[in-house]
């Protein structure tokens, strides 16, 4: 038998990521603008910053801040609602180009995606040529500066393409990935947030070479489980194909609080009604889910979001109400704060016949209980019947 | 150092010890193989020693003429593409100038850049002629078990991280037998093998071995069915020591913490229907139904009819075509049932059965299958939803 694992053959991804697009889109279009702070975004009270221009970037302006806080620090930042279909438009000039270089292209949002150029060498040259030559067609065709990151695997492409930002391009030689990241800070790698960030400076962590080098023991400490993924992540390692299909992605289901919900007992009941609406949803479609989401709003704002993923795939209420609950303890055990917003989503989304069945969740009752539920919501209406654990959140919402 | 090589032995012995160095890593010197030679009366041993911090394997080899002793370090992957290369030269001279190492065949000389000797991890274990201290539990068995009792359980660990899958091979002591446990958390291996009493030692023998150290033995003891491998267990490492007291080579892994599923309560008590199959003969029905599934669907149905000793196997792959096979069985008990399994999960078992007849055990369509071989290979598989 084969005892090896043979390696992923080597590739070269592309991180594409326009430059503040919406406020370029701005300055592009109004030329009185250029070299101006200009923000982005909502103006009322509640108004969020969707992007700022580098110019409001010197005064720590950044996108995801409210409004008035932006203000505070640039006041005489020009602040512009924004045109939503005018960013559309030139977001597919801009995605036309990177179609033109390979058919291997993962939109992020409208404006970054990941190219996958491995197949396109022979026809337009190496990753780096064709990161020029992208760079070159969105500055003459479209007017606007992208940063391009050129690695062999998605993860650090994305770290690369914000390197040399704006107006960058950055190129990471195969073999060089680790050491390409080891002196920075631990917080560039995707998925490391504050807390872990906290949590690995407290032990002595500071670069993600420090990560790289350090023994798993001590990373469980911080990561548990996913340790060794954390460290893979510091390694400069990822074999995550691009991809480009257009099914749909995820089902989620949020809703924002007209006053903050101020318990976890609360929040629960509300989460539990989240999962068996999004769960029905999925077995209606007959989908099956490969990761949840927790989307969580503070009174100030913030938004975090908490992951996990399910194996095998599942669409079954309890599977997901297992892992949603466990989510949820887990950041509220440590972090509680009151929130205004909760949501719940499902991603990676499959087809449920085919589906492999799992060892370890052998579980008839819970699916017998499913098909009964989904009988009921489908002849008299989805509010015809919910879990009682969840009833309390609807009646206070009502 | 110099010493004078045997071109054959040095490339198995870096290929090997190359499989273990740490292959990205901000620290260089982990991705080095430390060369030791040492000369005791006329005998030189060339000894290769590599680490990734977790996994660490040392290879000695006396086909060597050692003129120097002396230690050098070098990147494992440089070494091993030169020793390659050099496919022309019987012996090649190795030999250490400063931190470099000159490799010298008839027509080439090659000069790598190397570190201090000392700046890599000290391994007192792989190179101690008697078992270290600090290993309470053990077993001595031949390399061939050793080797069936991997190839029976590793394949069916998990290839990816999931909530069940442990990157590791469970290993333990069954009254007086050795027992390997794998799954991937959709299947799962048992395999067994007696060994005698004595040649246990300790009490309690049970641990996690990671897949990388199990794939590693396995390349270590291939050659030689009769060749003695001793495996020695402490809180957080195995040990396993090929070629007797004087070992050929030493592997240090360190141990998968956390505890093995429950195992046990996902092995089926009972079952309604048993199937006894010519292993050759659905193997390669399966192999051939499989070439119509995709990633989307990916199951082979299985429709037994009982009255007529058939199976049909079919499959479908939307945008691509089905296929239908038909073959005799040898035995059936039971009522008909349809069932859908990923084919790879029963080839790949059905790869690691030496006899020539299998027996399938099942129950409902929603239920594990299980493939049985003499009482030494417990094979549980659960079954793909076909709806």
């Amino acid at each position: 038998m084969s005892t090896q694992r043979p390696a992923p053959p080597a590739r070269t991804i592309l991180h594409a990521d326009m430059d503040a697009f919406f406020a370029s889109v701005e300055q592009l279009d109004d030329p009185s603008l250029r070299g101006k702070p200009v923000l982005v975004g909502g103006a009322g009270k509640r108004g969020v910053v969707a992007a700022a221009s580098y110019e409001a970037r010197v005064f720590g302006c950044k996108s995801a801040m409210p409004t008035a806080i932006a203000l505070r620090r640039c006041p005489h930042a020009v602040v512009l609602p924004g045109r939503f279909s005018r960013y559309s438009e030139v977001s597919s000039q801009v995605f036309a180009i990177f179609h033109d270089v390979s058919p291997l292209v993962q939109p992020l949002s409208v404006d970054e995606a990941f190219i996958d150029v491995t197949g396109s060498f022979a026809v337009l040259g190496d990753g780096p040529t064709i990161a020029g030559l992208i760079r070159k067609r969105v500055r003459e065709e479209v007017g606007l500066a992208v940063s391009v990151g050129v690695a062999s695997n998605k993860m650090v492409a994305k770290v690369a393409s914000d390197f040399n930002k704006p107006d960058g391009l950055c190129i990471v030689e195969p073999g060089t990935e680790a050491a390409f990241l080891a002196p920075m800070a631990v917080g560039v790698l995707p998925g490391i947030g504050p807390a872990s960030v906290r949590r690995l400076e407290a032990i002595g962590l500071r670069t993600v070479g420090d990560v790289a080098l350090a023994p798993l023991d001590q990373l469980r400490a911080v990561f548990g489980e996913h340790a060794e993924s954390a460290r893979n992540k510091a390694l400069g390692i990822d074999d995550r194909p691009v991809r480009t299909d257009r099914q749909r992605k995820s089902i989620s289901q949020e809703r924002t609080m007209t006053d903050d919900l101020d318990s976890p007992e609360q929040a629960r009941a509300l989460l539990l009604w989240h999962v068996e609406a999004v769960s029905h949803r999925l077995r209606s479609k007959h989908l099956v889910a490969g990761g949840i989401t927790l989307k969580i709003r503070y009174g100030d704002f913030e938004t975090i979001t908490r992951s996990a993923s399910l194996e095998p795939p599942s669409s079954s209420s309890a599977e997901l109400w297992r892992a949603a609950l466990a989510t949820f303890d887990q950041w509220a055990n440590k972090d509680w704060h009151a929130l205004r917003l909760l949501g719940f989503g499902v991603d990676r989304l499959a087809d449920a016949s085919g589906q492999q069945a799992g060892l370890f969740e052998q579980t008839d009752r819970s699916s017998a209980l499913d098909a009964a539920k989904d009988a009921v919501m489908d002849k008299f209406g989805k509010s015809a019947i919910s879990p009682a654990g969840a009833l309390r959140s609807r009646r206070r919402d009502r | 150092m110099k010493v004078v090589a045997d071109r054959s032995a040095l490339l198995e012995a870096v290929g090997l010890v190359s499989g273990v160095v740490a292959a990205r890593t901000p620290r260089q010197q982990l991705t080095c193989v430390k060369l030791t030679a040492t000369k005791d009366g006329e005998t030189g041993v060339l000894r290769l020693t590599g680490t990734d911090g977790e996994i660490s394997l040392g290879i000695s080899t006396l086909r060597v003429n050692v003129e120097k002793p002396g230690e050098v370090l070098v990147p494992a992957g440089k070494l091993k593409d030169i020793i390659s290369a050099e496919d022309h030269e019987p012996t090649l001279t190795l030999e250490q100038s400063d931190e470099s190492v000159l490799i010298t065949g008839s027509d080439a000389k090659f000069k790598v850049m190397g570190f201090a000797p000392q700046d890599f991890p000290s391994l007192p274990e792989l190179t101690s002629e008697k078992l270290p201290d600090g290993f309470p539990a053990g077993v001595k068995l031949s390399a061939g078990t050793m080797s069936e009792l991997i190839s029976r359980t590793l394949f069916a660990t998990a290839r990816e991280n999931s909530r069940y899958a442990i990157n590791g091979v469970l290993l333990q002591r069954a009254d007086n037998r050795l027992e390997m446990v794998a799954t991937d958390g959709r299947r799962l291996a048992l395999a067994r093998a007696s060994v005698s009493k004595g040649d246990f030692r300790g009490d309690s023998l049970k641990c996690i071995v990671p897949t990388k150290a199990l794939q590693l033995l396995q390349r270590l003891i291939s050659a030689d069915a009769d060749e003695q491998v001793e495996l020695a267990i402490a809180d957080n490492s195995i040990l396993f020591r090929v070629g007797g007291d004087t070992p050929r080579a030493t592997l240090r892994s360190v141990l998968v913490e956390g505890s093995f599923p429950p195992y046990e309560d996902v092995i089926p008590k009972d079952h309604d229907i048993t199937v006894t199959l010519d292993r050759d003969l659905v193997a390669s029905a399966v192999r051939r139904a499989a070439l119509l599934t995709n990633e989307e669907s990916r199951g082979v149905r299985l429709a037994f009819d009982g009255t007529e000793r058939r199976l049909r196997l079919s499959s479908r792959a939307p945008e691509m075509g089905e296929a239908n096979i038909e073959i005799d069985i040898a035995d059936y008990k039971g009522a008909d049932i349809e069932i859908g399994f990923n084919p790879g999960f029963i080839t790949e078992a059905l790869r690691v059965i030496p006899q020539p007849e299998v027996m399938l055990e099942l129950k409902a369509p929603g239920k594990p299958g299980l493939l049985r071989s003499g009482n030494d290979f417990v094979y549980v598989v659960m079954p793909v939803n076909l709806q």
